[in-house]
């Protein structure tokens, strides 16, 4: 393997009009970071990657989302543009995850039943929300919250606090993943935060829970 | 969330975080093949399931997944060759002259009858293959995106003209179906796209994929699969 090339707008599309070595090089360049999405999806939702050896899920969608990539004459690489400002990389680890979040979301046995409704979405808005400012001010409290509220929160709850809420991804990628409108993204995080106060200040009422903190934001 | 926006939600990501084995981002170097010896067995003990599936490609995997997707992009080598099995007609004068020049090139090319091929289905959304066989699963795909391989795979490598053809039988009848297609080298017909690709227009419901294939003017071998297109495409 030679020095990584230069993913350059120039390169890629080189690439794409038929240099057999500059694909051969644009695909040994991206395919760790789809490996790398591929199985960080699948590890992020084991109950739907479950049912196969992971390692080898992992290199059969690795494969199938890389063919993706490649095929119709590269027709997804080519809606890259450096100047919308994501990298090639980024951009390459996007169109993998949302590959892979459709072949795992096929698999459920009850497929998104609690979607939010559109009448639910049609009231959400980004700033209609409430959250638990102030019911939580301590790493002790934030904690046991976490952990109580992952309880509850079903695969797809969950799928929406790691990315909405630990891992702040914009509500425009969310989509662009999912397949879901911003209406919805932002029902998810009403529905998370309303959650949040809820079992802060369950645990706040419990006997020998976590208690409010004397700090402040400690 | 932006951070900062609220400190209880900023308490809340912390908190996430520090229970998130994957959080960690050594994994994306593991997988990069960019972590020391050390490193890795670190990795590998704090989450085994997580190195097993982030641990580098080996060489081997590394060349087929790169070579398929460079397949994917570049017309493959012309070991053989799609010919439509419709042909117009033309003129008898030409054809006697083409006839001649196909004969002269035939006697030169190991093109004798092809083997048993199979149907074989991969991809959809469900973890399925389906084929010539009545009781193989049925693929189903559901969302535009969802792919689907269909490969026209013969029992032993082909040289030579490979002819094909396929079309859609349902409920409703049968309907002409043109998806592009390419034969590799070996004779193996792949079609694959995504459902928005290949079945634009085909309303929803259980569909057969009624392949023919065989040498350019020879008999055919009929193939069939089912495939079902759900609602949601």
């Amino acid at each position: 393997m030679g020095p990584a090339p230069d993913l350059s707008a120039t390169f890629v599309r080189r690439a794409l009009d038929g240099d057999a070595r500059a694909a051969r090089e644009l695909a040994q360049a991206v395919l760790p970071v789809v490996h790398a999405r591929v199985a960080r999806l699948l590890l992020r939702f084991r109950t739907a990657a479950r049912q196969r050896d992971v390692r080898q899920e992992v290199e059969d969608l690795t494969q199938q989302v890389l063919l993706a990539l490649f095929s119709n004459g590269g027709r997804a690489l080519r809606a890259w543009t450096p100047e919308r400002g994501l990298a090639l990389e980024k951009f390459v680890g996007l169109l993998s995850e949302r590959e892979v979040y459709s072949i795992l979301r096929s698999r459920r046995r009850s497929p998104w039943t609690e979607d939010p409704t559109e009448e639910e979405i049609l009231h959400a808005s980004p700033d209609s929300r409430s959250g638990p400012e102030g019911l939580i001010a301590s790493r002790q409290l934030a904690q046991a919250a976490v952990a109580r509220a992952l309880e509850r929160l079903s695969e797809r709850g969950r799928e929406m606090f790691q990315w909405i809420f630990v891992d702040d991804r914009p509500v425009d990628e969310i989509c662009e993943i999912t397949g879901m409108k911003p209406g919805a993204i932002y029902v998810w995080r009403n529905r998370i935060t309303q959650l949040l106060r809820e079992v802060a200040q369950e645990l706040q009422a419990e006997p020998g829970g976590p208690r409010p903190p004397l700090e402040v934001n400690g | 969330m932006k951070p900062g926006a609220d400190p209880s939600l900023d308490l809340v990501r912390d908190a996430a975080r520090e229970r998130d084995p994957m959080a960690d981002p050594r994994w994306d170097a593991l997988a990069r093949g960019a972590l020391s010896s050390e490193e890795e067995a670190e990795l590998r003990r704090k989450d085994p399931e997580a190195f097993e599936a982030l641990r580098p490609l080996d060489a081997a995997a590394q060349a087929r997944m790169v070579s398929g997707a460079v397949e994917a992009l570049l017309p493959a080598p012309r070991t053989a060759k799609v010919i439509p099995l419709m042909r117009r007609r033309l003129p008898v004068a030409i054809l006697a002259a083409a006839a001649a020049v196909v004969l002269a090139v035939w006697l030169g090319r190991p093109a004798g009858p092809l083997p048993a091929y199979e149907l074989a289905l991969a991809g959809g959304e469900r973890e399925v293959r389906s084929g010539s066989s009545p009781e193989a699963p049925v693929p189903r795909l559901d969302a535009p995106q969802s792919r689907l391989e269909v490969r026209l795979r013969p029992a032993a490598e082909v040289q030579g003209d490979v002819a094909w053809r396929c079309a859609l039988e349902g409920e409703g009848g049968r309907r002409p179906w043109s998806p592009a297609g390419a034969v590799k080298p070996g004779g193996t017909v792949v079609i694959a796209g995504t459902r928005e690709e290949l079945f634009a227009g085909v309303p929803s419901g259980l569909w057969t994929i009624a392949c023919e294939v065989g040498r350019p003017g020879g008999p055919a071998q009929a193939l069939k699969a089912q495939v079902q297109l759900g609602d949601a495409g």
